[in-house]
């Protein structure tokens, strides 16, 4: 582990001010990330601005008109929040999801909505990375990943953000100057290396959900039942009338470098829940994901698993008996 | 063949203890007898010596004590003319059963494990609950092998350089286990036992595969039965049905 100094702030705006001053820094939350790459040698900050004493980035508070989850809610907190396990079924259930208990206990909302994006050719050692000449993400000039092209292909795989981006989240973002109020689905680029549209001194304070959102609900496919990163994880939010699609929202993790809202599912309001639907579904995520080989599972497997997914968690939230790919 | 090595050190050890304790007690070594943790003269009880002075008279006697014993299996159980049976390894070979069963899901390829039975002839259980564990750990180093845990290369490298890649099952992947001990007694066996630990782990990757095909009707010749894996059977399956079926109303 490199050396490093640790800076407690009292405040949002005493962290962001530590932060502009000292470049060579970086905010700490539940470190479950960030100690992981430091370790690795990805990342050597001089100064950690650990954000645990400042109050404002904690709980979990309902208005008539909105929730409000503070930042630095853990993510073990979530599903605890019966609010939050009845209504935002998604959230709760991605929660539940991410890693292993212990990581679940230390790793907050805004640390996993800023999770860097992984790849096997990136979360290795110092050693291994050196040995491979480093990558485009980190100290290199090749994607190992698709050496002819330009850009990072590293893949965003938290949790949280698909299944926020269906219920129809903002986010509360503290700056130098202001704050600002974005849609979370507005922080993500499609893009491995750059895959926050944050400042350099620029902290998410809370998440901000509407009240009353549609049903939703969440899953995911990784390795293993416990510990493993989602290969893909799929978020829907569905609301029926009279069996026709009033509301119909899909999120998406692990297959791009960033979450997303699938496109073109407006047009399926309306319709009848049925196999032609559900074959749309199923068209529309094969065609937008995007996996490359930055997983030792192939892309055209997360791919088609991710398509699966969709097709099963809409059922599920219809009500239709379980649909056979 | 270690069991019995470890009795042939322990009787050398005790022959030690008690000469050590027969020295102490004025005793010839042949009348001291050993009766739990008590060396006594006799079966009076008028001369004795708890087991913790014995082994302080024999260290102050002799220093440390390192006792080795060896074992050779007999030259008709040393293996045939067949290739690696010169090294006559073991005498007394167990027989292991596991039945394993699964759910598998069409639709992303995952498998899980949702019981699994094993048996196992170990030959004379001397501790039972210790082969059960035993058979319990296989198990799991089984479904690791068959189910998640592999390494491979990426452009010479290690891609699963560390137990985050290297994927051992996790207690979310561990199934109920019923494990039934069918004892026998083995002659040469040390105390008529045989072996408690790979009998019970080789059954579980076939046993896994044939449960997938005869789930879901797939032939898996690669292991582990990684979820991506498991699919691109079932894909190559439905193409083949595909085409199949075109054959069958061209005909």
């Amino acid at each position: 582990m490199p050396q490093f100094h640790i800076a407690r702030p009292p405040n949002v705006e005493a962290a962001v001010a530590t932060r502009r001053d000292h470049p060579d820094s970086r905010f700490l939350a539940g470190g479950t990330d960030l100690l992981v790459n430091m370790r690795h040698g990805i990342s050597s900050p001089a100064l950690l601005i650990d954000l645990a004493e400042i109050d404002e980035l904690g709980g979990i508070e309902a208005t008539e008109a909105a929730v409000r989850i503070g930042a630095s809610v853990t993510v073990a907190a979530l599903p605890l929040s019966p609010l939050l396990s009845e209504r935002y079924r998604a959230l709760a259930e991605a929660a539940e999801g991410i890693a292993g208990p212990g990581h679940r206990v230390m790793g907050t909302v805004g640390g996993n909505l800023c999770l860097d994006t992984r790849c096997i050719f990136y979360n290795q050692s110092e050693w291994w990375r050196h040995a491979n000449g480093y990558c485009l993400k980190h100290s290199g000039e090749v994607c190992h990943v698709a050496p002819q092209g330009q850009r990072c292909h590293a893949a965003f795989t938290g949790d949280l953000a698909p299944a926020l981006l269906v219920l129809g989240a903002e986010i509360e973002i503290a700056g130098i100057q202001q704050r600002r109020r974005i849609p979370l689905g507005d922080l993500y680029v499609e893009d491995g290396r750059a895959h926050l549209a944050l400042g350099a001194e620029e902290m998410i304070v809370a998440v901000h959900l509407p009240r009353d959102p549609p049903p939703s609900t969440y899953a995911k496919l990784r390795a293993r039942g416990a510990i493993d990163y989602p290969l893909a994880g799929v978020a829907v939010a569905l609301a029926t009338a009279d069996g026709m699609v009033k509301t119909l929202r899909i999120g998406i993790t692990g297959t791009n470098s960033r979450p997303f809202l699938l496109a073109g599912t407006d047009e399926l309001v309306g319709r009848p829940i049925d196999e032609k639907m559900l074959q749309q579904v199923d068209r529309l995520v094969q065609k937008q994901v995007q996996p490359m080989r930055t997983t030792v599972a192939s892309a055209h497997y997360r791919r088609l698993a991710a398509a699966g997914l969709a097709r099963r968690l809409v059922c599920a939230l219809a009500g239709t008996p379980k649909n056979r790919s | 063949m270690v069991g019995n090595a470890a009795i042939d050190a322990a009787r050398g050890l005790k022959a030690l203890l008690i000469a050590a304790a027969a020295s102490k007690l004025e005793a010839k070594p042949e009348d001291v007898e050993c009766v739990g943790e008590v060396f006594q003269v006799g079966a009076g009880g008028q001369s004795s010596l708890p087991f913790a002075e014995v082994v302080k008279a024999a260290l102050a006697e002799r220093g440390p004590i390192t006792i080795s014993g060896t074992f050779t299996c007999p030259p008709e159980a040393q293996g045939g003319k067949h290739r690696g049976g010169a090294v006559g390894s073991t005498m007394g070979f167990s027989y292991a059963a596991q039945v394993v069963e699964v759910t598998v899901d069409e639709a992303t390829g995952t498998i899980s494990v949702d019981k699994v039975w094993a048996a196992l002839d170990c030959g004379h259980a001397i501790n039972p609950l210790a082969v059960e564990g035993q058979i319990e750990g296989s198990i799991w180093m089984g479904m690791g092998q068959a189910l998640s845990e592999e390494t491979r290369y990426a452009e010479g490298l290690p891609v699963h350089a560390s137990l985050l890649e290297y994927r051992v099952p996790t207690i979310a992947e561990s199934p109920p286990i019923e494990v039934q001990i069918v004892e026998s007694h083995d002659p040469y066996g040390p105390f008529g036992a045989k072996e408690a630990s790979e009998g019970a782990l080789a059954g579980f990757p076939p046993a896994l595969v044939n449960a997938i095909a005869n789930a879901v009707g797939i032939d898996m010749s690669e292991l582990p039965t990684t979820a991506d894996r498991v699919m691109e059977a079932l894909v190559e399956r439905r193409r083949r049905q595909r085409l199949d079926s075109t054959r069958k109303v061209a005909s």
